[in-house]
């Protein structure tokens, strides 16, 4: 096998394999929207459209499965990341799942102990999820530059 | 770890962003391994030795930091 056999057999391998990693975006994307559109409807419906207590299981049913759907989703793409950018992710993983449990704890305690008055939300907890994984990626992603 | 991958893709006249493709990881990936900030798998090491036609230990140069 010729030095230029070897090259175009990476090449339609590799070419494969952005495909998938941007087909596996599309579903996510696709997930993501389904999962936050049932939910926003079921908050919203629940006070505004309907008092029916089993099209609210239905609701919840759904926003269920779309959420599993999305969790797949992610798997899926992560699956299709090269091996830099899985280490970008589980870096990022690692810290916003220490910092998640330290803050977390220390925020709880906190408020058990009387030095702060705002009780603890479980919002509080997924929007600091949140900020912590998309700032860990971003400064994980400039560190390697 | 140390590497020559830089010469060897100016040599070849490869921007990253063509070795990437042709490697199957990201520009970034390169550009990390290229400064010795990301160290790439066995598999990434031999798709590069193969495609530089070179043997795994002249591509990279195992250093242990002392």
């Amino acid at each position: 096998m010729t030095s230029s056999d070897v090259t175009l057999i990476l090449f339609n391998k590799n070419i494969m394999m952005r495909t998938e990693q941007k087909r596996q975006t599309k579903i996510l994307s696709f997930w993501v929207l389904a999962w936050v559109g049932s939910f926003a409807l079921l908050t919203f419906g629940v006070n505004n459209i309907w008092q029916d207590l089993l099209v609210t299981k239905i609701g919840l049913l759904i926003t269920l499965c779309a959420g599993i759907g999305m969790v797949v989703a992610n798997k899926n793409l992560f699956r299709a990341y090269d091996e830099f950018q899985k280490k970008i992710h589980y870096e990022a993983m690692a810290l916003t799942l220490g910092l998640t449990v330290v803050i977390g704890l220390a925020y709880e305690a906190s408020f058990d102990f009387g030095v702060i008055d705002a009780e603890p939300e479980f919002e509080y907890l997924v929007f600091f999820i949140s900020l912590c994984y998309m700032v860990s990626i971003l400064l994980n992603s400039r560190r390697y530059q | 770890m140390n590497n020559k991958l830089r010469e060897l893709r100016k040599h070849k006249n490869l921007t990253q962003e063509e070795l990437a493709q042709l490697i199957g990881i990201s520009r970034q990936a390169i550009n990390a391994i290229e400064k010795g900030k990301f160290d790439p798998s066995l598999p990434t090491a031999f798709k590069m030795a193969k495609l530089f036609a070179l043997p795994i230990e002249e591509l990279f140069i195992y250093s242990d930091g002392n």
